[in-house]
């Protein structure tokens, strides 16, 4: 074996414990960077399932078909040689679960039972009851705690990835963090870094992610010199139930298994919902595509509903609608029991918050910011036949050298758009191959932790210490929590599902001002022990750095592509805007490049498949001339340009 | 609706009191919203730990009006508000500040836990045939979100602080996913009689009443659990059994 070597993982959720395990197998040191106990990252709130085409059913499902449902969901924007290994390993994984004890779901026979999900027409998504990711976190969980028992893995919980160390050279020779109950910042040399910090959604507001899901740890990296891949990709969940700092999801199985969108005729309609007759009801999916109705993909019926509710047709003219399974037990062979039994878990968590039975009552929802496409860009390398070269020190590495990524912060699996079920599995396919990928680096490496100058590790340290210490010591008048909401109101109104160009251009410039105001917050605590307001202005000031791309992605693409839809630029261009939005951090703001073309090496881009899509909605709902009206014909210069 | 009271705890594991706060209280909201209100009203420098506000990562655990609960599950509405609410931070734990405590006792404990050991596969593929049934049992226990609150009320932990040689309803929870997994083979009963003092609980089922996933600890973990142990160590005929065996 070669000689050990020493890894960072920041995250522990299923990427991170991934990544974490297979570099332990292979003999090396890790530690483990958490800002929470690992069992409570946001992995654990994934229900649904993980996606692999295992074929049990033998409906002659395959990795190759796993792999075209995967392009076509991402609207061809994804690079399709990883995409193909994702596919091609996900029954190997499925299989590596079960073998550590996963309970997954069985069938009469005792092997494994499968589950349809959106965006495909096979049974291909193996299932631990409606907890999941909660499970595979389990596993994997139990898993480190081995390492972690041999003195291999050594976890940090409870500390706050603050910045990359970088040699001379540029390259990632480890990491700076705070400890978030003493306050002190320390640094910790390591071989390689792995970021699986998870995605962004904090900053849109309404969204269905952990509170600790800031994108803060990529937007460090991004600061520090790490490319960040087509930022203005965000997932919008079209069923949520609305909260008033975060929204809690209602799974897209309540749609698969009959679930209907609707709203009154009648905005100003006082009825109770249950009493509106069902000639007063507009059921606005069914109505725009009579043949996917309401099994429309996410990106399509978030669109709707918001459309709906801008208009002011939401229910009592508010931002609601109403997702209904009432009709459901009156259906033939359907009863109450069978549908608890298939939505039990989902409805529990309406029932507590609403205090109305969804069986019986109409469930009131709204669209949520979801998932995140974008992120850290990452590499990958073609071997034999254009196939993914898995011993590449190339796969999963940012721009940094020694800086690899896995998990939803970076951007490389889902392109424009996210199929249900497959974020688990590119946790887990992305971890592995990070590993490899960590492996292959380590063995042509020089250097080592023991030479690296203590001046880096030290200097790298003061930076943050010093940082710290100027957000202590600030004397303004800014509430950093108020700051957040306003940073949330502008992304969620202007970069959220209704984009316009203008719209666009005047939250860049709101995010100028909130720049300037994030450095004059007032101190709220000035505790020196287990202080939260102080790290939280930290995380802000980032997070309005990492909207500045976001919003920057959404200006330069003057097209509409998968989540992306651009008023102004209403279809999608594959002649231009088959590329990568690759950001480049500086002071000034977002450096854009297009130059990497997406690989479409195994099929070529076609078009969607749905009777509508957004510029038809808009049309139908808005009236014909509002194009006219509202957009400005000629979209002006572009950032970045 | 109205402004109703708050008594919070506000302190170090040294010193602190219960300060009372006001905060207007509207339909629908649960006692996560109502801390993150006066936070943002009057006490900004309150500590408190959540994560997923779903019932899913178990951060925000405290005893609510003496009860222990999840914050972000505890419906304001369902308390009785014209008398006040009080938020106390948990008391099985060391108090780290406010009302976040020091779980860590939990994750060492843990790892003193032997490890899942699969037995070889039935099939030649190298996979399993494993029931329903079988995979539901283990299901349930891996419900738990380690919020912890079990162990906070269990009288063994909070009242006479066995935490050295009790390892709480946690613990048996997990010690039972493991060993009641089909495919698992290791034993773990010695240790649990002997070491982790399964006989300390008198089975007052008062941790599977806070259990916010609602698992029945008691009945479906530990009695199964303390069963196995009285057959291998004190059933009388199996012993003579074994002892014919080893000769």
């Amino acid at each position: 074996m070669a000689a050990q070597r020493k890894a960072a993982v920041v995250g522990g959720g299923l990427a991170g414990l991934m990544t974490a395990m297979k570099l332990a197998e292979a003999g090396h040191k890790v530690q483990i960077f958490s800002l929470v106990p690992v069992k409570r990252s946001h992995s654990v709130c994934a229900q649904g399932g993980i996606n692999g085409a295992v074929n049990l059913r033998g409906e002659g499902d395959s990795p190759y078909l796993h792999f075209e449902d995967t392009i076509t969901g991402g609207d061809f924007l994804n690079h399709q040689p990883p995409v193909m290994r994702m596919a091609e390993r996900a029954p190997a994984i499925i299989y590596l679960l079960d073998r550590m004890g996963v309970p997954f779901n069985r069938t009469a026979e005792g092997v494994l039972a499968f589950r349809r999900f959106g965006g495909t027409l096979k049974h291909r998504t193996a299932y631990a009851g409606a907890t999941t990711g909660q499970q595979l976190l389990y596993a994997l969980d139990e898993q480190v705690r081995r390492y972690e028992a041999s003195g291999q893995i050594e976890k940090f919980e409870g500390w706050e990835f603050t910045s990359l160390i970088k040699d001379e050279q540029g390259r990632c020779r480890g990491l700076t963090a705070q400890d978030l109950r003493t306050m002190k910042i320390e640094s910790f040399p390591a071989d390689a870094v792995v970021m699986a910090t998870g995605g962004n959604g904090v900053v849109f507001g309404r969204s269905t992610n952990s509170i600790i899901n800031t994108g803060s740890p990529v937007s460090i990296c991004y600061q520090q010199g790490a490319h960040y891949g087509n930022p203005e990709m965000i997932q919008i969940h079209p069923t949520a139930i609305p909260g008033e700092d975060k929204c809690r999801l209602m799974s897209e199985s309540v749609r698969g298994e009959g679930g209907r969108v609707w709203v009154p005729k009648d905005p100003t309609d006082e009825r109770k919902p249950f009493d509106i007759p069902e000639g007063d009801r507009w059921y606005v999916c069914e109505e725009l595509d009579p043949v996917y109705g309401n099994l429309l993909s996410r990106d399509i019926v978030s669109f709707i509903i918001y459309c709906t509710c801008r208009m002011g047709r939401g229910y009592k003219g508010g931002q609601q609608v109403f997702l209904d399974i009432s009709h459901l037990h009156h259906k033939k062979g359907m009863t109450r029991e069978l549908i608890t039994d298939k939505l039990g878990g989902v409805l529990d968590i309406y029932k507590k918050f609403m205090r109305e039975d969804p069986i019986d009552h109409p469930m009131r929802i709204y669209p949520a910011v979801h998932y995140t496409m974008g992120g850290l860009w990452v590499d990958f390398e073609k071997g034999h036949e254009g196939a993914l070269d898995i011993e590449s020190h190339r796969n999963q590495a940012t721009n940094i050298p020694g800086l690899y990524a896995a998990g939803e912060c970076e951007y490389q699996y889902h392109g424009a758009n996210r199929l249900g079920a497959n974020a688990l599995l590119s946790c887990l396919t992305g971890g592995e191959l990070a590993s490899q990928g960590v492996l292959a680096y380590f063995q042509n490496m020089e250097v080592s932790t023991e030479d690296l100058a203590s001046s880096v590790a030290d200097d790298a340290q003061l930076e943050q210490q010093s940082r710290y210490d100027t957000i202590m010591r600030s004397d303004g008048t800014e509430n950093p929590y108020g700051l957040l909401a306003e940073l949330q109101e502008t992304m969620w109104n202007n970069v959220g599902i209704w984009r316009l160009q203008k719209d666009l251009i005047g939250a860049q410039g709101t995010l100028d001002e909130l720049t300037e105001r994030s450095k004059q917050c007032a101190v709220i605590d000035a505790g020196a022990w287990s202080n939260q307001a102080a790290p939280f202005t930290r995380t802000l000031q980032h997070m309005i750095e990492m909207s500045k791309a976001v919003v920057a992605g959404a200006i330069n693409r003057n097209e509409s592509r998968g989540a992306h839809f651009k008023l102004d630029t209403p279809q999608r261009d594959d002649d231009q805007w088959l590329r990568t939005t690759r950001a480049t951090w500086t002071e000034k703001g977002p450096e854009l490049d297009l130059d990497e073309k997406v690989d479409c090496s195994y099929i070529a881009p076609r078009a969607r498949k749905y009777k509508v899509n957004q510029h038809s909605i808009v049309t139908k709902i808005m009236g014909d001339d509002f194009f006219e009206k509202n957009v400005a014909p000629q979209v002006g210069d572009a950032a970045g340009k | 609706m109205a402004q109703i009271n708050f008594r919070i705890w506000r302190g170090s594991a040294e010193e602190g009191e219960m300060v009372e706060y006001k905060t207007e209280i509207t339909e629908g909201m649960v006692v996560l919203d109502a801390v993150h209100q006066i936070q943002s009203e009057s006490a900004p420098d309150l500590a408190c730990r959540w994560n997923c506000k779903a019932g899913k990562c178990g951060s925000c655990s405290a005893e609510i009006n003496g009860m222990p609960r999840l914050m972000c599950m505890t419906r304001c509405q369902d308390l009785p508000l014209e008398e006040g609410v009080t938020i106390e931070p948990m008391k099985s734990f060391p108090l780290i500040r406010d009302l976040v405590t020091d779980v860590s006792f939990n994750y060492r404990k843990k790892k003193t836990i032997k490890k899942f050991t699969p037995r070889e596969p039935d099939a030649e593929d190298g996979t399993w045939r494993i029931d329903q049934a079988d995979v539901e049992r283990v299901q349930e226990f891996r419900k738990c979100i380690e919020c912890f609150l079990c162990q906070n009320v269990c009288h063994v932990l909070r009242e006479h602080d066995k935490h050295e040689e009790f390892i709480g309803p946690r613990l048996f929870v997990y010690t039972a996913a493991l060993d009641m997994h089909p495919l698992d083979t290791e034993n773990r009963l010695d240790d649990l009689k002997e070491r982790d003092s399964i006989g300390y609980c008198n089975i007052t089922k008062c941790c599977t009443v806070v259990c916010p996933e609602h698992i029945k600890i008691t009945d479906n973990a530990i009695i199964p659990l303390k069963e196995q142990i009285v057959d291998r160590h004190y059933d009388p005929i199996a012993k003579l059994f074994r002892l014919g065996k080893r000769k």
